[in-house]
């Protein structure tokens, strides 16, 4: 009896194997560490975020003093932010297009049977892993108009006639940020996708090939709506986050030059630590999660459709 | 090498050669020319930094003229410049127990919470997800100046574990929905079957579903291992004494300086913040291909 005991004790998992509690009570003990960090860390800011856009906040000692809307009033009013409410938008379109696109191409690729392809899986993530700040690094030490290699090799082949500081050009830099983010987030889609492919059931596609279908139908018939679910996700996932992206454009060139990568989050952190309005800045970014919501909203329904059609 | 071997095999399977045969060679040999551009766009970048690390600065700035590839006098200068003259040692310490911390944390309340919001039918918990969710998608920007206040009520600002609470925080809801999603894809036959063998719902949970699981936590776990340790908004701003500083935050003052101190040293720092992650990722994707490979199908 009591070496029995020992055992319990001495082996907790046994102990937690053994357990049985109802399923309400289990429910809510899993779920409460998460709940409560998520509640405390990021909801309640949520809530505290938008009373302090309501008010003018002292910098330095951070009184808080109530406004009303004059906050969402002025950052309406700003020029600025318009345009970087434009430019946030179309950095969105056009990176999600292109990771969306070489990410399914190069998933489908690599879906192939080749020699060699689960050592190309691994490279091709590469990109993924490596921060931000690196690849900041990176692209500035490539694009440098004096030691940079694409500067050096652009000038060889003659496709320039001297070496261009792409990243110090208004009209340049906000495509450098561009081509860099979708190179650091297609293979993000690639591990969706393959993920995805790896569950396709074999059997759909095998009657279709008895059928006589072509693969080319057997894509747009059985693999396209299998894997809409997960394209609906990660285009989601992806589109906050490149809406939301701040160490992807700022560390290329905090916001400049002449403001020509200043997107909302770069936007809204000068308004903070720049101009040193908390208020202004907390009514900005409550602007910014509105148009969020919209855009998560619209996901919503369609991943809901997709999953319907398919199941 | 492999692919002339890979054609030449597809060849001698069959006696004559026809015209179907000569498509499908042409074929595979188109896809092995994709699948090589796929890997070399993907590494060069990064494989040019590795070189430039191990150049001299002399050698970097005559590039454009001598237009040599790789070093030739390779050196490891670089690096003990970096670690002499900077607080680079300091920085990869903390970023490392930061993203360790954060992944281990995120996976494990993560799966738990994951499990219960699809496996029991509790009243709220749907307006959980949904809160999670939101949570989720919160732009860390807006978080910055309450989560500032927040800190500073519990004496956590300027510290590694206020940090670590924020960043736990705000990676969960993402771990959530990812492990949500791979959750809902396992049977609950697979589990309701172990119960009526008399298996309590922690045996089911832990012998039947969390296997099943794995390759969901460990993507989860590389996500939040890799987003945190190049964390740069939260730690720029939470952390202000240059020795709690993390390497994205403390690298990024580098380029913010008028002129770049040498490519090569920075060129190090950057192999030096990928290094430790693609090693890390090497040793779990074996895990990865393998769930990807066996158990994950199911029809």
């Amino acid at each position: 009896m009591s070496e029995k005991r020992k055992k319990q004790v001495f082996n907790p998992l046994d102990a937690l194997l053994q357990l049985d509690i109802s399923d309400r009570k289990l429910g809510l003990l899993l779920l409460a560490p998460a709940a409560i960090l998520i509640t405390a860390f990021a909801l309640y800011p949520i809530v505290q975020g938008l009373i302090v856009s309501l008010n003018s906040v002292n910098f330095a000692t951070l009184e808080t003093s109530f406004i009303g809307i004059d906050n969402y009033a002025a950052v309406l009013q700003d020029g600025d932010f318009w345009d970087s409410a434009w430019r946030t938008i179309w950095y969105v379109l056009i990176t999600n297009f292109f990771t969306l696109i070489i990410g399914m191409a190069i998933s489908l690729l690599l879906h192939q049977e080749l020699v060699g392809r689960n050592i190309a899986r691994g490279l091709v993530l590469f990109p993924y892993l490596v921060p931000a700040i690196v690849i900041a690094l990176t692209w500035r030490f490539m694009l440098d108009p004096t030691l940079g290699v694409l500067n050096a090799w652009l000038v060889d082949w003659n496709i320039i006639d001297r070496p261009i500081a792409f990243l110090t050009r208004p009209q340049t830099a906000m495509f450098v940020v561009i081509f860099a983010s979708i190179w650091k987030y297609t293979p993000f889609m690639i591990i969706m996708f393959l993920a995805r492919l790896q569950v396709i059931p074999l059997e759909l596609e095998e009657a279709a090939k008895l059928d006589g279908a072509s693969s080319w139908q057997i894509f747009w018939k059985i693999t396209i709506p299998w894997m809409l679910p997960v394209i609906i996700i990660a285009l989601l996932l992806r589109t906050i986050w490149t809406f939301n992206e701040f160490e992807m454009v700022y560390l290329f060139n905090f916001g400049g030059p002449l403001s020509a990568t200043t997107t909302l989050p770069v936007y809204v952190r000068d308004l903070a630590s720049e101009a040193r309005n908390l208020g202004q800045a907390a009514a900005a970014a409550t602007l910014m999660l509105g148009l969020l919501l919209v855009m998560a909203w619209g996901y919503f329904k369609l991943y809901a459709r997709a999953e319907q059609e398919l199941y | 090498m492999t692919i002339s071997q890979d054609i030449l095999e597809t060849v001698n399977k069959k006696q004559s050669i026809d015209v179907a045969l000569i498509w499908k060679t042409i074929r595979r040999f188109i896809l092995y020319i994709l699948m090589i551009l796929a890997v070399l766009w993907s590494v060069l970048p990064l494989a040019w930094v590795l070189i430039s690390s191990l150049k001299p600065d002399t050698e970097t700035y005559a590039f454009a003229q001598d237009q040599n590839i790789l070093p030739q006098e390779p050196t490891f200068d670089n690096y003990q410049t970096l670690f002499k003259v900077t607080r680079f040692g300091l920085w990869l310490r903390n970023s490392t127990l930061m993203a360790t911390g954060t992944t281990l944390a995120v996976v494990f309340f993560g799966a738990m919470a994951a499990y219960s919001l699809t496996r029991f039918k509790i009243p709220g918990f749907e307006l959980f997800s949904r809160l999670t969710l939101i949570a989720y998608m919160m732009p860390p920007i807006i978080l910055i100046v309450p989560l500032f206040f927040l800190l500073f009520r519990l004496g956590l600002v300027n510290s590694l574990w206020g940090l670590f609470l924020v960043y736990t925080a705000t990676r969960l809801p993402f771990g959530i929905w990812l492990l949500r999603s791979y959750f809902i894809g396992i049977p609950q036959e697979l589990e309701d079957a172990a119960m009526v063998d008399g298996a309590t719902r922690f045996q089911a949970f832990y012998r039947v579903i969390l296997p099943q699981a794995l390759p969901g936590m460990i993507s989860t776990g590389i996500f939040v291992f890799s987003v945190t340790w190049h964390e740069f908004l939260f730690a720029s701003i939470l952390l202000f004494s240059p020795s709690k500083q993390t390497l994205s935050a403390g690298v990024a003052t580098f380029l913010s300086e008028d002129w770049i101190y040498s490519w090569g040293m920075l060129m190090a720092a950057g192999v030096m913040i990928s290094l430790p992650l693609v090693l890390f990722y090497m040793f779990l994707q074996r895990y990865l291909i393998a769930g990807w490979g066996g158990g994950g199908l199911k029809g």
